[in-house]
């Protein structure tokens, strides 16, 4: 349940942001979600709707853009998506190589009225 | 309506905390271990083991996180260390596996892969269990360096000994490492 959480962080920010530009209502939030972050996005969003309840931010829509998990081979450099956990490098057949994304997790911008 | 940029993460505050946290125990000389499993691997019993060994040598603190007990600050309190317990007050993420066999703990590189980028060690518990059930130990270390090439990996039984001196060695070096890097 690290959601509930995250949620909170979220509407921590969304209110900040809200109150600096005067908005009086949050429309949408738009989040990047990486992969790796392993985080349940209907989960979220239902944080989202308890947690923001009596804020701005009451009934904001979360557009959650989720962020492949890509990794650069550490043999031949090729960058591919990294599914069902399948670390081999679909080129070369070598095993893993550095993250490039899937780690994110953050609030790109937000629709306020 | 407007759309106002934000980009920022949302986990900053945690981060600017825990970047603090850092500092403090850089400046201290404070080395410090984050143990992570799923339920029922066995981080308490290698605790547990570690504290007794160690204790005469290092001055050992624990904090636990348990979701409502501090059952397993109790054990660790009993080794004459002090110990606190973070209650965490509701359900972990894995709440839906707690009742699966321990030793699906074996699974984890393949489903926790950002836990093995990012440890740098990997300790892989109850190898005097390895007759009785169908899984390669090999398999889960060629996982985890492809994860994380430089990972350390132990193979430990807490119950008969086995390869819990090449742990304590290796904590041991962390410690003293920690300590001559204090300003």
């Amino acid at each position: 349940m690290h959601e509930l959480s995250i949620a909170q962080s979220i509407l921590d920010t969304v209110n900040q942001q809200a109150a600096l530009n005067s908005a009086a209502r949050v429309v949408s939030i738009h989040l990047r979600i990486g992969e790796l972050t392993a985080i349940v996005h209907d989960a979220l969003t239902f944080s989202f709707e308890i947690v923001a309840q009596g804020t701005c931010a009451q009934g904001a829509v979360l557009e959650i853009e989720q962020v492949p998990w890509q990794i650069r081979c550490a043999g031949c450099a090729l960058e591919f998506h990294v599914q069902g956990a399948n670390l081999s490098c679909p080129n070369c057949q070598h095993m893993g190589g550095e993250t490039i994304t899937g780690r994110e997790l953050q609030i790109v911008e937000m629709n306020v009225e | 309506m407007t759309t106002v940029r934000v980009i920022s993460n949302i986990l900053e505050a945690n981060d600017r905390i825990a970047r603090q946290n850092a500092e403090l125990f850089s400046k201290t000389g404070v080395y410090v271990v984050n143990l992570m499993s799923s339920p029922g691997a066995g981080k308490t019993t290698l605790l547990e083991r570690t504290v007794e060994t160690l204790a005469s040598e290092l001055r050992i603190g624990v904090i636990e996180g348990d979701i409502q007990s501090s059952v397993d600050a109790e054990r660790i309190g009993k080794h004459g260390i002090q110990a606190v317990q973070i209650n965490t007050g509701g359900a972990c993420h894995l709440d839906g596996n707690m009742i699966r066999d321990a030793l699906e703990e074996f699974d984890l590189p393949k489903k926790y892969p950002l836990m093995f980028q990012e440890s740098s060690a990997l300790v892989v518990t109850k190898i005097d269990l390895l007759p009785h059930v169908s899984c390669s130990v090999d398999t889960i270390e060629l996982r985890a360096r492809a994860l994380h090439a430089d990972i350390d990996i132990f193979r430990v039984s807490c119950t008969t000994g086995e390869g819990l001196g090449d742990w304590f060695g290796w904590l041991n070096k962390r410690v003293a490492d920690k300590r001559s890097r204090v300003r």
